[in-house]
């Protein structure tokens, strides 16, 4: 049971001096590396036939490093009709490590704390590079409406959610409100 | 040469989702099936795993590397335990070889009339002409696409491939040099990639799609084998890498990850049949360090995912390093056609533009037939099989308090898994073409 985040890799970003490794790497033009090559197919694939109820698409233009994605709420579960806005960060040897996943819209969930931190195992332990921004989206999607109550990182929420339904549900219309990206 | 690359990098972007709105849509689910789902390129040296995945050679090497475990369903694999699979390289090969003269004929908007038998020869002809003895190599994007290429088929016998220059010389394993027999084994142990001077100009054949290659009988560089680095003194460990051949420099833990992935570069080389040159190995070694390298160097620890924790992203030096085509990669997503249901967030939105600069001359979509033929979106087959079977498994692992823990629903998934992905990629690729 792990109600600390210190030892997962969702770590608030930025908590952390800079890394002085990633500075090895020279500043050079990529010659169709992996990471770059996986990233713009997974792009080019959620433009073209997403799933339903995810999307997810580059901050930027030219940093593929950095995406936004959303999930709608599942119907019959108490995030339907809304919907969550997300990052992603991809380390630099992405798929081999797991990206850096966050809430940015606030969400009152058993496995997501209030820095909109996430407790999934795929995310952890059970990434594999076979994993995909898609196949993120859809696990959370399904997180959603069957939270891990187990390891909640909200204890509260992990209560209410078996014991009190109807609480639940207004504490999730309370705490979601959208947000600005910025 | 900035534009070059550009272009070449628009080129790799190809991918699966370039059949939709064609006649040929079904294709999709085709070409997904001979993608890595690491990579996600088409499957470079495909090696099957104990669990009866399959990834290119390299990514799988790289997987089992980092946590012994097989991608696809998370099995515990050995290295040792991976074997060719032959016929899907030989898939990947012929519809590689296709590929573009297909699409091309899907998109043109009239195709009746061009593809006489007679027209056929002269395209065969052309294209042994064009492309000469010096096969694409198999990870290359240039795909020309020549008119000439419309009518190509998938044919298993090119001349050209299979070439050997019948001059009493065998060629040399890592370079393809050719040289007598005498000569060969002293030239192997100091060979370093780039063959001795020859006034043979055919004398770098570079075979591609058939299994009958007579370079067979020459002897294979021998795989490396992993070393447990804590039984290695840094000093030790620096100089097993200088025998190897590759940079010494850096701290500790970029020393093993560099030997870790250089055995994996050079080991997949070695389940190649068209093995490249140590030379190209080291530029590809190169690339891993520019990129992939540092990630690995940040983090303390060899599971995946925890290398975050002590790094900050540098954000600069990722988008450098990952400097793409990235505007081009949405105009061509712009002239694809959307098949999902779901628009990519904020105003950045390509997908309103999708309809508008319509892509006029293909036929109408037929992707409706497609998408409702019992398996979900076209283009990800594998991807979207997959978020079915990780996804069901994640259910099940979440039911079984997930964390740490394996429990044997999990296993029992992952049967599962397997069944579904057999099933499914049996449909796809049994689907028939018409759609
Ligand atoms: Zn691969
Ligand atoms: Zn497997
Ligand atoms: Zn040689």
């Amino acid at each position: 049971m792990n109600y600390n985040m210190e030892d997962t890799q969702n770590s608030a970003p930025g908590s952390l001096p800079p890394s002085q490794a990633a500075k090895l790497a020279p500043r050079r033009a990529p010659e169709g590396q992996s990471t770059t090559k996986r990233l713009q197919t997974e792009l080019m694939q959620l433009m073209c036939s997403a799933a339903p109820g995810v999307s997810a698409f580059p901050v930027d233009a030219g940093d593929l490093s950095i995406w936004n994605a959303t999930i709608d709420g599942p119907d019959d579960t108490p995030y339907a009709g809304l919907t969550f806005k997300l990052t992603f960060n991809f380390p630099n040897n992405y798929p081999y490590a797991a990206p850096t996943v966050l809430f940015k819209t606030p969400i009152y969930h058993p496995n997501v704390d209030f820095s909109g931190r996430i407790c999934l195992d795929i995310l952890k332990d059970k990434w594999t590079a076979a994993y995909n921004i898609q196949t993120v989206l859809l696990s959370l999607q399904s997180l959603l409406g069957e939270p891990n109550n187990a390891s909640p990182l909200n204890g509260e929420a992990a209560e209410l959610w078996d014991k009190d339904p109807e609480e639940f549900k207004k504490k999730v219309l309370g705490r979601h409100r959208d947000v600005d990206d910025e | 040469m900035a534009s070059k690359a550009n272009r070449d990098n628009l080129q790799e972007v190809e991918d699966s989702t370039d059949w939709l709105n064609t006649p040929l849509a079904p294709l999709a689910a085709v070409e997904s099936a001979l993608r890595c789902q690491v990579c996600t390129e088409f499957y470079t040296t495909p090696m099957i795993t104990s669990c009866s995945h399959t990834f290119c050679s390299l990514c799988i090497r790289r997987c089992l590397s980092i946590d012994g475990k097989c991608p696809g369903c998370r099995a515990p694999d050995q290295e040792l335990k991976l074997r060719s699979n032959w016929p899907l390289e030989e898939a990947v090969d012929a519809f590689k070889k296709a590929r573009s003269g297909l699409l091309e004929h899907a998109r043109k908007p009239v195709i009746i009339g061009r593809s006489s038998p007679k027209r056929k020869l002269d395209c065969v002809q052309e294209n042994e002409a064009d492309d000469g003895p010096r096969k694409r190599t198999r990870s290359s994007s240039k795909r020309t696409a020549t008119a000439s290429q419309q009518t190509v088929v998938v044919d298993s016998e090119q001349e050209d491939e299979d070439y050997i220059p019948n001059d009493g010389l065998v060629a040399c394993p890592i370079c393809n040099g050719r040289m007598t027999e005498m000569a060969i084994d002293r030239h192997i142990d100091q060979c370093n990639g780039i063959p001795p001077a020859t006034s043979d100009s055919r004398s770098k054949p570079r075979a591609s799609a058939t299994f009958s290659t007579s370079s067979k009988t020459f002897s294979k560089p021998e795989r490396l084998p992993h070393l447990s680095y804590s039984m290695f003194k840094d000093n030790n460990l620096r100089k097993k890498l200088s025998e190897l051949g590759i940079s010494a420099n850096g701290p500790r833990q970029l020393l093993e990850k560099r030997h870790l992935e250089w055995v994996s570069i050079w080991n997949a080389n070695c389940d190649s049949k068209n093995p490249r040159t140590k030379f190209e190995l080291k530029q590809e070694l190169d690339k891993w360090e520019r990129t992939q390298g540092s990630a690995w160097v940040a983090s303390n620890s060899h599971k995946p995912g925890s290398q975050l924790l002590d790094k900050e992203f540098d954000g600069l030096a990722w988008s450098s390093a990952h400097d793409d085509s990235f505007k081009e990669l949405i105009a061509k997503a712009r002239r694809k056609p959307p098949t999902g249901s779901i628009a990519p967030p904020e105003s950045q939105s390509p997908r309103n533009a999708v309809s508008d600069d319509a892509i006029v001359e293909a036929t109408p979509p037929r992707t409706t037939d497609y998408q409702m033929g019992g398996y979900s979106a076209p283009t990800t087959t594998l991807s979207s099989t997959s978020a079915e079977q990780l996804s069901g498994d994640l259910v099940a692992g979440l039911k079984n308090h997930d964390l740490p823990s394996r429990g044997p629903a999990t296993a029992d998934s992952i049967a599962n898994m397997g069944d579904v992905a057999i099933r499914k990629s049996n449909m796809a690729s049994a689907r028939p073409l018409q759609p």
